[in-house]
Order: structure tokens, then sequence, then C-alpha cells
């Protein structure tokens, strides 16, 4: 039965290989079930499916995720897998009860999708956290606290060890004095499931023996119950595969500690994608060991796809731990240092740390590049003329000269860091902490053209398209030469300070970071000097010029600076004298509180960032802002309740230099059911109402009615004068959210449904056509067979969303179906995805009404009555195999194919298919 | 899946002894014909043992592999089970293991114990909550075991036999007891001191030493243990570790009715067949 089934799906697979005839859609959706809540402990895995997207297509894919209240996002890279992108959230509950995020792909091609679509930064996909472990400090596994007086002792397996699946027992014993705690049960979970009731339990010692378990990372966690609440007793992990010595999985050297274990993959793809045939290499080391008191791991991952126009794709890291308190790491690492300062980025380069005196004393230095450099590619100067005028009979004939960059030629600089972070405490109860980076891009890295004289030293044709006399004409005026879209190299210094207090048995918590920073928009031509500010009219003395060229070591301060350190004073002679200050706008701060007390966890968060407060190697930030939130999430009910309610109010224009300021007020509630047992269903729900204006109202003396609120400008008249006004803002939005995920067995077969419903709505008052209504269903069923080696799943999914105060509309319809089978006692995995999407899109293009021609305040927008309707039809096949061949050697096998047939453009065009083989060997 | 008319005549015979082992002759079948006395050298912290009521009793080890045929004797049940893997051993416990049988039982303390094919042995120990630390002895009353006890306990951790008793100071020592009486340690790694119960005399073995204790308990003779021949004695437990994949045969009957029906059953091979 279990081979027939392989067979008939081997077989569909096929057929649809044969008869499916066309392809190949540019524009790609992303389609995403968010879960129900997140529970730490289940170490989350977040998916998303791109219908029709293959793996050739896909520059790079980001989750973009922060929590509650955290001014910027943590990025991390997601995986590509089996059709899917799937990566792995770790949360810690203590920081915050919610978390926001957002997906991000980039294609080859330079687009980028995100998830959600509109907004996805100021409007990320919302997530309750949920820990039904007490957060009763008495109850915490802290010293002196309840669980910390269960001592125990793991006995099988060893933590981050790897066993063979016949050699695993899970064993616990425990040691505490009967008088000391009360009355409770030990609960075993394993990923995240309480398998308690097949495990043999007592009050000393506990062990369990999975009948199944897949080969891979596994988490153990030891719960102690009493009364309803669950205080974490222990918590490893280990790995499920060939085991660490050659010989057997148990012997006299278990717990030994000289071991080195890893993976080295090798892979083959070949694929056709939009006609075009190419052949791709890949290979993987992931390698760890120990020899005594040093750690050690490194990775590589090399591929034929490297390409000298794009950031690396070969990527490697070597990392060497000497006890607790020493690290070293080198290569491709993504490095965290203050959320203001360095968070998350990838840096190819060195990182050391040190941990003295019990961490009291740490201290971290980064060195390395976050990009490197590309070369410009550039097109042939083009030169055009347009008659301006007459001068008598003779035309006036302006020329212009002008280069671009090819199709993907602009290039990049190679920008370098440098930085470091010294802290002392290690938290309980103080931790204070200093960072500084430095980044910057090197001048020398790409040979931009500025001018014609940079032109001829290139040994490009760009010249080829012009005549001699026009060569002629550049070289003596290099100036004409107009070139678009060069980036100019960036110089950033940042440094933070940052406080922590814990008090009060951790019931008390605050944490606050401030700092300062300074970006340079263009360093190409250093600090600023004496000779250049006269150039440009100033009076720079020759102490200001001495402390610039001292500060060029952590920032080349110059005229391009975002902002400038300098206040222009008149002088005596006329001239504009430059006297060093400091702005208040490249500061930024944050402050949190944090109160655990009765069940509730009550957050005060203020922050004030100034608009020119930006660090290079954290983009995510949010400038311009200042504002409080303040949220509590309570438990009810024994920790199966979460309720959280949570209001904030953010304002912009911080140092009040524009004409308008925006505030925006957020009221926020959800109510979480999270029952302990596994038969009832868990139920999320919320609403968020945000309100945002800046109490200026639309006006223009020159329209009225329904042409008012779509005028193009916002005026006012003064006096006799008619002057632009500040672009009024007065939206109010409605977000509602409803999951819910339900286990039930039905015929010896266990499923997990999950269904979503969410609805947005923004009515805009200022503008005709800025409204926006969002309508998503999506619904997902797994299931997992008792008797049958085989996990199957199911989804759904209905968004429905117009824009533009209904110019615009979109349906995604999808439905996917998919499963795995395990055949050949595990050694042999099959699984198979296969997914449908319907996009239908609606849009109708605005066009600007001039009403009367010489008045330009006057210009409206209108509907341009066509509306344009594209419809695509997606259908994506995957199928992945995994064989063992011997004990340490596998073979994966993967199939990818797509089809999109554009049923409005009613066009047919070649298939895309992706083969690969995989070979993996395990040591 | 069928096997082999040989093999299913082995297996066959291993069912039948273990049925009746089990019904008729318990641990008196072995070697010395001993009855079992399960309080034997048990000056350690007791628990009463009664067959209903029994109030929870911390087990001080568990049976983390095995193969057939491993049996335990639960002291405070007062009978015999086949052992399974994570089976819990408490206070007072008999293992025994058949012809063919091997089990490596590990202790709370992480210290671990391999027993060769027939061999008996009585397990007696406690645990003491506040230092975390095990009290551990093990009363070989046939066969060869072979132990590796963690650094932290090894003042609490004796071997002893009917003629010899070995304090365990160092981490991997094996001791055994022959068809004889006499009893023999020996050191990997560390050291032991031996005690012979009736001439109180008492010596210390160090690595590749052996310590015989004659079988009146009077003499202790020690010696050292050539390379080849320790490395033997380690391999030869190593080898039982690998050899502990079972393997799966299937039965398939027709009934009066023409029903079919399948019945499936594991099983180890052995060396002797």
């Amino acid at each position: 039965m279990r081979y027939g089934t392989a067979t008939i799906s081997i077989s569909v697979i096929l057929l649809l290989i044969i008869c499916f005839p066309s392809w190949s859609a540019a524009q790609y959706q992303v389609q995403h079930t968010a879960p129900t809540v997140i529970n730490p402990e289940d170490n989350s895995t977040l998916r998303f499916s791109v219908p029709g997207i293959s793996r050739s297509d896909i520059q790079q894919a980001y989750l973009y995720y922060r929590t509650e209240g955290d001014v910027s996002y943590n990025q991390q890279q997601v995986d590509y897998r089996q059709g899917t992108f799937q990566t792995k959230l770790d949360i810690n509950s203590d920081e915050s009860s919610s978390v926001e995020y957002y997906f991000s792909l980039t294609t080859r091609d330079g687009n980028r999708t995100t998830y959600p679509e509109q907004n996805p930064s100021d409007q990320p996909v919302r997530v309750e956290v949920v820990d039904r472990e007490s957060k009763d400090p008495d109850l915490k596994n802290k010293e002196g606290t309840l669980a910390a007086k269960i001592g125990y002792n793991i006995l099988s397996p060893d933590p981050d060890k790897r066993v063979s699946r016949e050699d695993l027992v899970i064993a616990a014993t425990f040691f505490y004095e009967d008088t000391t705690i009360q009355k409770g049960s030990f609960q075993l979970h394993l990923d995240g499931q309480n398998v308690t009731s097949e495990a043999q339990t007592s009050s000393y010692f506990l062990s369990y023996v999975p009948e199944r378990i897949t080969r891979g990372s596994h988490r153990v966690k030891i719960v102690y119950e009493r009364n309803g609440s669950r205080y974490k007793v222990a918590e490893w992990s280990f790995e499920i595969g060939t085991p660490d010595t050659e010989t057997e999985a148990l012997s006299f050297q278990q717990g030994q500690e000289n071991f080195t274990s890893g993976e080295v993959q090798f892979s083959a793809r070949d694929q056709q994608v939009a006609q075009s045939q190419d052949d791709i290499l890949r290979g993987r080391l992931r390698m760890r060991g120990r020899q005594g008191d040093l750690r050690y791991s490194v990775t590589g991952n090399l591929t034929t796809q490297e390409s000298s126009r794009l950031q690396p794709q070969n990527r490697f890291s070597a990392e060497l731990r000497y006890q607790d308190w020493a690290e070293l790491r080198a290569g491709d690492f993504y490095e965290q240092m203050s959320r203001m300062t360095l968070s998350g980025r990838r840096v190819r380069g060195v990182n050391a740390e040190l941990h003295l005196n019990g961490d009291n004393i740490n201290g971290m230095f980064v060195y390395g590049r976050m990009r490197r450099s590309v070369p410009n590619l550039y097109q042939a100067i083009q030169s055009s003329y347009d008659t301006v005028g007459t001068t008598g009979n003779q035309p006036i004939i302006d020329s212009t000269y002008s280069m671009s960059f090819q199709n993907q030629g602009r290039g990049a600089y190679q920008r370098k860091i440098v930085g470091g972070r010294i802290s002392f405490g290690d938290r309980t109860p103080i931790r204070w902490g200093l960072n500084a980076i430095k980044v910057q891009d090197d001048t020398n890295s790409v040979d931009p053209v500025n001018d014609f004289l940079d032109v001829t030293s290139r040994p490009d044709r760009l010249t080829s398209q012009l005549t001699n006399e026009e060569i002629q004409y550049l070289q003596q005026n290099p100036g004409a030469l107009s070139v678009t879209g060069t980036e100019n190299p960036k110089g950033n210094f940042v440094t933070s300070t940052d406080l922590s207090l814990n008090l009060d048995q951790n019931r008390i918590r605050f944490d606050t970071e401030v700092g300062v920073s300074m970006l340079n928009n263009d360093i190409n031509g250093g600090y600023l000097t004496q000779e250049r500010a006269d150039d440009l009219g100033l009076d720079l003395d020759h102490s200001t010029e001495d402390i610039l060229s001292q500060l060029s070591w952590f920032i080349i301060v110059n005229e391009n600076m975002s902002t400038l350190p300098f206040r222009y004073d008149q002088s005596g002679s006329g001239d504009s004298e430059l006297q060093p200050f400091v702005p208040m706008g490249i500061f930024g701060g944050r402050s949190e509180a944090r109160f655990y007390y009765f069940d509730h966890r009550l957050r005060v968060q203020y922050r004030w960032m100034g608009p020119d407060y930006r660090s290079l190697a954290n983009s995510t930030i949010r400038r311009d802002l200042s504002g409080f939130n303040i949220s509590d999430r309570f438990n009810l009910l024994q920790n199966q309740i979460f309720v959280t309610l949570g209001y904030e109010r953010l304002q912009n224009n911080v140092l009040g230099t524009e004409d308008a300021t925006t505030t925006t007020s957020t009221y926020r509630t959800n109510l979480s059911w999270y029952p302990v047992r596994s038969d009832l269903p868990r139920i999320s729900a919320g609403i968020r109402l945000r309100d945002r204006g800046n109490g200026v109202e639309r006006t223009n003396p020159f329209l009225s009615g329904d042409q008012l609120f779509a005028s193009v400008r916002n005026v006012r008249t003064t006096g006799s004068d008619t002057v632009v006004a500040p672009r009024p803002v007065n939206a109010f939005t409605t977000q509602l959210n409803f999951s819910i995920t339900q286990q039930f067995e039905v015929a010896d077969i266990l499923n997990d449904a999950t269904f979503n419903v969410s609805y947005l709505k923004t009515d805009d008052q200022a503008f005709r056509y800025g409204g926006v209504e969002s309508m998503s269903y999506s619904f997902q069923l797994q299931n997992r067979y008792t008797n049958l080696p085989l996990n199957t799943r199911i989804g759904f999914h209905l968004n429905q969303s117009e824009s533009r105060g209904g110019l615009a509309s979109f349906d995604i319809y999808g439905v996917s179906l998919g499963g795995t089978a395990f055949l050949l006692d595990d050694k042999l995995e099959l699984s198979g995805r296969l997914a449908y999407t319907r996009n239908t899109q609606k849009s109708e293009s605005l066009e600007v009404n001039q009403n009367k021609v010489t008045n330009v305040f006057d210009n409206y927008y209108t509907r341009s009555g066509t509306m344009q309707t594209e419809e695509n039809n997606t259908y994506a096949v995957n199928f992945n195999a995994r064989y063992q061949l011997a004990t340490r050697h596998s073979l994966v096998a993967l199939a990818d194919f797509t089809n999109v047939v554009s049923r409005s453009a009613n066009r047919s065009l070649p298939n895309d298919r992706i083969l690969e083989l995989r070979y993996i060997f395990e040591f | 899946m069928f096997i082999s008319i040989k093999r299913l005549i082995s297996l066959g015979v291993v069912i039948l002894l273990t049925s009746v082992s089990m019904l008729t002759m318990g641990p008196k079948a072995v070697q010395q014909g001993e009855a079992v006395e399960p309080d034997e050298g048990n000056d350690k912290q007791k628990v009463a043992k009664t067959s209903d009521n029994l109030p929870e009793e911390r087990p001080i080890a568990f049976v983390r592999r095995f193969k057939p045929q491993v049996n335990i004797f639960n002291a405070a049940a007062g009978k015999f089970a086949e052992a399974e893997k994570a089976e819990k051993l408490y206070d007072g416990d008999t293992l025994m293991t058949g012809k063919d049988g091997y089990a490596a039982v590990q202790f709370m303390d992480k210290s671990l114990t391999k027993v060769k094919p027939s061999s008996l042995l009585l397990i007696n120990g406690s645990v003491d909550n506040s230092t975390q630390s095990n009290s551990t002895r093990i009363l070989l009353k046939a066969g060869e075991v072979m132990m590796d006890v963690e650094d932290r306990n090894r003042g609490d951790f004796e071997v002893a036999t009917q003629t010899s008793v070995a304090t365990v100071k160092g981490t991997k020592f094996g001791s055994s007891v022959d068809s004889k009486g006499s009893s023999t340690h020996f050191v990997l790694e560390g050291s032991v001191e031996v005690f012979a119960r009736e001439s109180n005399q008492r010596e210390t073995i160090t690595d590749g030493q052996f310590a015989r204790v004659s079988q009146d308990g009077q003499d202790i003779e020690t010696g050292q243990l050539e390379d080849d021949e320790l490395d033997q004695r380690q391999k030869e437990f190593d080898d039982f570790d690998k050899k502990l994949e079972s393997k799966k045969v299937k039965f398939r009957f027709r009934g009066e009715d023409g029903e079919i029906r399948e019945i499936e059953l594991e099983y180890y091979e052995n060396d002797q067949q």
C-alpha cells in the first residue's frame, strides 16, 4: 500500500510534466499562514511559499522581526527548501508578549516582493507570544527559586550529542528534598509536544523511548507542574543521526571530551528557466568538534552561481571557543552588538570576544566588510539637441550629454566596518556597556565616472556614439557630461551607551540606550579643508580644520554631512564663519521598564530618535520619531488565557523644523486562549485601531467638493500670496485578526488545523483615493498518520484587497497539497507538493486634470476610465526524495516544475524545470 | 520477510528456554545454583518491601541497552520480568543475563556498567538528595562486568563478590567471578582497592593491573595485564554493543476459514547457532 501510494504520486507528477505547456511570470506573490500564537518552547518555524519561483530566481530572502517595542527589526536569512522559504524564529518570551515580522524576497532581476505586500515595515504580521510557564520569579529557573530547588542529572542522551535512532533513550533523574516543594508532577516535552503520557515518569526519574523520531535536531524539555503552573527544570538538545563515535553509540567514550562531527554536501543541478539552460554546482561543509577546552566549528558554501556582480554567494565561517571566556570568529557571520549600532547584519571579517570574571567584564571587536565592491557598467554616452528658442532667424540649440548605467550595471563601493563593545556586569543587578562602530566606503574600490575626464581613462567604448566634434567639446567642457544614478561613497560613525538593571529578583527590569550617529553622504573629497571652505564661501579657521583632521579617523566631516555640525555666523568681513556645534538630530535613545507582579507583565517604553540618527549597520531604525508605548500582558485561568492591552503614541518632527507634525495613536487588544488539553482549540483574536493625523486640513481655494479631496497640491492663500501648504494626513485604520488551531484525531490520523482571518480597512479622510481595504483567509491542515509512515498537508489561501480608493484591486486564490512518506524502514523519504494560484489584478490609473492650464495650483486627480485587468494561473510542482545509502551516506533528489499561464494575454510559453541531485556524507 | 529454517529453529529454542526459565527456575538456574539473597550486603538505606501499596522508591539505575535474554528480579514485587529498554532498577534488584544476553546499566550519576552473558548481579544503592551522589554496591555472583564510574562518585562505588570487595577509586575497571568462586578485578584506568573478605588483606591496583582473590577469600594475587589482554577485554564488551541491532521476521498463517494472519517477531543474531 505504501509503495503504491508513492508510485501513484510519481505518476501524477510525470503526467503534469508532460502535459503542461507554458511559462513564466515576472511578478511573484507570497503566501503565508501566520501561526495562531508563538510558543517559545516550540521552536517555531515560519513558512512562506512563492508560487512560480525557482531557486535560480532568488537573490536573497530575509525575515525581519522585532519584539514588542523594539526600535528596529532584526534580520535573518531565510532558507529555500522543498519549494518553500523556511526559517526558525527564536523568541525569548521574557522580552515580549508579541512579535512582529515581515518577509522580503529579492529576485535576481532586482524586484522585491514582501509579505505583507503593502507597507510591511509599518504593518507587519503580528503574533502573540505565549509561554505557559509562570513568570513569577519565585517559580523561574533562577538560583534560590523553586525550579532551582530541583536538581537534575541528564542521563541520556548527552546535550548536543548525536545518537542513532535505535539507541535513543531519553532519561533524567531529579534530586530534591520532599519537604521543600509541594506535590506536583514532572512532564516531558519533545520538540514542543507533551509526551508525558507515553513516558515513564515518577517523582525522581523519567524515561522515554520514542517509537518514531526523525533525523536531525530535537529539543527536550522537562517541566514540573503544580496546580496548573509549570516550571522549567531542564532543557537540552540532541541530534538523531550517525553517532559521533565510529563503532557504537554507547561506549566507554561516553562523556568523552574530544569529538569531531559534521556533514559534507555536493549537489548538481540542471535547470531550464525561461528557455535558458543552466548547470549549477554547489558544495557545503559543516563541521564541529571539541578538543579538551577548545570547541570549534567550520562552515563553507561554494556555488557556481558566484558572480562578481552580486554580493558573495560563497560563504565561509570558522569559529573557535575556549571554555566560556574566549571566542574568535572569522568569515561570514551575522553580528549583534546593540539595537542602535550593529544588529544582525552580515559581516565578512573577524570577530573576537572575551568574557572575564564570570561575564562581569566583556569585550567584543569586529572588523570586516559589510559589502564588497561591484564595478559600474555604463552605457555609451548619448547626446541630444533641443531647440529652446531663436535669436534672429537662428535657432538656439541646447545640447545635452548624458550617460547612464547598463541594465543591472549599477555598482557599489566596498563597505568596511570596524567596531567594538565593552561592558561591565552580567546584568544582575547591573550592566553597563559602551559601543562604537565606524562604517566607511572604500573610495578606491570603485572607479566612478563623474565627468568626461573620467571617461577618457576608461577602457570601455563609452564614446562610441559620439562624433569627433562632440568628443572635442566634452574634452574642453568635461562638466557638461551628466551622469545619472551614481552612488556616492558614505561614511558613518555611531556610538552608544547602554545600561541594564535587574531588581527585586528580576521583577523589575530597566534597559536604556542612548546613541549618537554621524553620516556623511559623500566622502569623496575627504574632510573639509580651508581651501574647500573658501570655494564654498565659508570661513574655516585653522584650529577647526585641525579638529576635522583628527576626527577623520572616526568620521570624515565635510559639506556633505547629513547634518552639518557647524553653525554659520557672519564674520566681520561678511563671510560666513563656521562655528562647530552639536546638532540634536543626530542623537537617539530608548528606555524601557518592565514589571512582573501578580501575573502581570507591564511594559513602559519611551524613545526619541532624531531625524539624522542613521546607522549603516542597521538600516531598519525608524528616525524622526518620539513617543511612548505602554502595554500590559496578564494571564488568567492558570496560564490558559492571555490578555494584552496596549497603547502607543508616536510623533515625528521631533526637532520642530517641519511645518506639520504627524501624530499616530494606536490602541491594541488581544485575547488568546491556550488550553492545556490538546483536544481543545487554541484561539487568538485581536483588534488594532490606529489614528494618524497632522492637524492639517485639506485646503485649496481653487477647488471644491470631490475635486478638493483629489487635489494634487494642498494650497492656502496668505494675503495675496498663494503657497503650497503641508500635505494633510488624516487616516483611521481598523485591523481585526482571528486565528484558531485545533488538533484532533480521526481514524488514527492526527490532524492539526489552522484557520486565520484578517481584515484591514484604512479610511483616508484627507485624500479621495487613499483608502485601503483588505480581507484575507487562510486554512491549513496537517495530517500525521499513526499507522502509516506518512504526513500530508493541505492549504488554502484567499486574499482580496482594494486600494487607492477602489482604483486597484487584486484577488489571490491559492491551494496547495503536499505530503511526505517514509519508506524502506525510514531510509527513503519522499516529499511532494502541488500548488495552484490564481491571481487577478485590476487597476485604473489616475490622471492629472490640469483644469486651468495657467494655474498649477488647481490640478486634481481623475480616473482614467480605463480598467486594466491581468489574470494569471500558476501551477507549481515540487518533488523531493532522500535515500539513506548507508549509515553515513545519503542521496537527495529534487525536482521543481513551474508553469504560469496568463489568461488575459492568452500566451503559451515553455515550462521551467529544475532537477537536482545531492550527496550528503555525515561524519 | 522470511528466515532460514536454521535461524527459525534457533529462535524457537530461545523462546522455549526463556519461557521455561521464567516459569520454573529464576536466577537459581545460573551456574552456582545459589538462592537469590536480595538483602545480602545491603547495608544501605532500605525501603519497606510489600507486594501491595509500595511507597514510591527512587530507582538507582536503569537498563540503557540490552540484548535478550536479560531478566530482572524486582525485590519489592518479588517476581521476575524480562528486561526492557529504560527499565528501572531499584535497591535490592537482581539482574541476570542469559547465555547470549547482554546489558548496559546506567546509574543515576551516569556511571555505566556493562554485563556480560551468563552473569548474575545484585544491585544495592541509595541516592543522597542534597549532594546528588550515589552510593552503589554491586554483588557479582557470577559472570563478568565492566564499569565506567563517574569521577565525582569514586568513593562510593563497590563491587563485591563472595570472597572480595573492590572499592573504586578510579574510573574504568572490570570484575569477574569464575565457576570455582574466585574473583578477579582488573583496572583499565584509575585505581581500585581490593579487600579479601576472610583474611582482611587489602591491595590497591592501578592501570593495567589485576587482583585475583582465591575462592576461600584468603589470598590476593596481583599482577600486570598485557596491553593485548586489556584491549581484548574491552573489545569483548564493545562487540556486545555492536550486536544489539535487532531484526524482524514475519510469520504468515492461514486460518481454517482461509483468513490470513501475520505475526511479527523481533530477534537478535547470536554467534552460536
